[in-house]
């Protein structure tokens, strides 16, 4: 019985195991159809073995290094982690303004909430509204010690109704987290699925 | 190649991946040679392979943070040549017409160079005409001599597949070859 064809292939490409590699040359030894077919394809091999590379006439690399992306891949994490410091300051800027917002301006669409969570929302965003408020005494104390830049600063917020500053501040997280597609992301993921 | 040049390929590597645009323009430099041959086997085509040369070097760039440091680059980079026009040719409708160009000769002798340029001509002729997949281990297997075990990882295909692509390749290259 003749080597098949695969069996050749392997042979040549060293693919098979010690024992079989030594069966197969003990049986090409004794044929002389199977000699013969092995010498064609190592003829094949030594063909393509032989073909001349082309040369290259120009030279690629301006062309390559000119579409190179401007930020590199080194630089990708730093940029991902900036977005994600961003999104955390955006949701802090709108859980200001919320107790602004809810407590200020809508005290009837509140009561409609009526649930524990609803409470618990309200209490927390109480305590950062109380932050502010004390952030916002200590910076008039400076001011009232004669700091003329802190001055500067603290007067516009202290005369500012605190519900003008919490719908600033909602707005701006707002569009910052729309604007980055934040808000969007799993609209958009879902439509290029 | 010599281990200080190994090291300097991979301070090259090194560079790249720190954002530094020069460093790859030199690491393209010392490779396109070699990628634009496979490119070239591949697509059959000189702007072709060309273009696909460039473009393997983009993605190559792409995925530099994949690439081991410990190995060279230039086999590394001729394999994601190879992939890349595989997936050119999966993606072409139509065969685009043959580049017709001839090899240049390697000998002063002119009868001898043109009969290896017509050799060479005929083989070239005969590896565009397998199917993609075929081209791609053929590619592999003889050029960048990867093992079957490597090949089905390049290409995310079966052992079996590797081995029955590759022994179908050589049949219909020595049949085309074998034609008057």
């Amino acid at each position: 019985m003749h080597l098949t064809d695969e069996l050749l292939n392997e042979y040549l490409d060293e693919a098979l195991e010690a024992e079989a590699r030594a069966r197969a040359a003990s049986h090409l030894a004794g044929c002389a159809e199977c000699a013969a077919r092995l010498a064609a394809l190592r003829a094949l091999f030594t063909t393509l073995d032989a073909l001349p590379e082309v040369p290259l006439d120009r030279d690629l690399s301006a062309a390559v290094v000119a579409r190179l992306p401007r930020s590199t891949p080194e630089w990708r994490p730093a940029i991902h982690w900036l977005i994600v410091a961003q999104a955390v300051a955006a949701v802090l800027l709108l859980a200001f303004a919320a107790p602004v917002i809810i407590g200020d301006l809508a005290p009837a669409g509140v009561s409609r909430l009526g649930q524990p969570i609803a409470q618990f929302t309200l209490d927390l965003l109480a305590g950062l509204r109380a932050q502010w408020q004390s952030l916002l005494g200590t910076l008039a104390w400076l001011s009232s010690q004669g700091l003329a830049g802190v001055r500067a600063v603290t007067e516009p917020l202290t005369e500012a109704s605190t519900v003008l500053l919490g719908g600033v501040a909602a707005g701006l997280a707002v569009l910052w987290l729309a604007g980055n597609g934040v808000l969007l992301r799993s609209t958009l993921a879902t439509r290029s699925h | 190649m010599s281990d200080s040049s190994a090291a300097a390929e991979r301070a090259l590597v090194e560079r790249a991946l720190r954002g530094d645009a020069e460093a790859y323009g030199q690491l393209v430099r010392l490779h396109q040679g070699a990628v634009f041959s496979v490119c070239y086997r591949m697509m059959h085509d000189r702007a072709e392979a060309e273009d696909a040369a460039q473009e393997a070097f983009l993605r190559a760039h792409s995925r530099l943070r994949t690439f081991d440091l410990a190995r060279p680059f230039g086999p590394w980079m001729r394999r994601v040549a190879a992939n890349l026009c595989l997936n050119r040719l999966e993606s072409r409708k139509a065969e685009a017409p043959l580049d017709e160009e001839r090899d240049r000769a390697t000998t002063g002798d002119p009868e001898t160079a043109h009969a290896q340029a017509e050799q060479s001509a005929a083989v070239r002729a005969a590896i565009a005409g397998l199917p993609p997949h075929y081209r791609a281990v053929v590619e592999l297997r003889h050029f960048q001599e990867l093992s079957y075990d490597e090949i089905a990882v390049e290409l995310r295909l079966p052992l079996s597949d590797v081995k029955s692509h590759l022994f179908r390749a050589r049949k219909l290259l020595a049949e085309r070859l074998r034609e008057p």
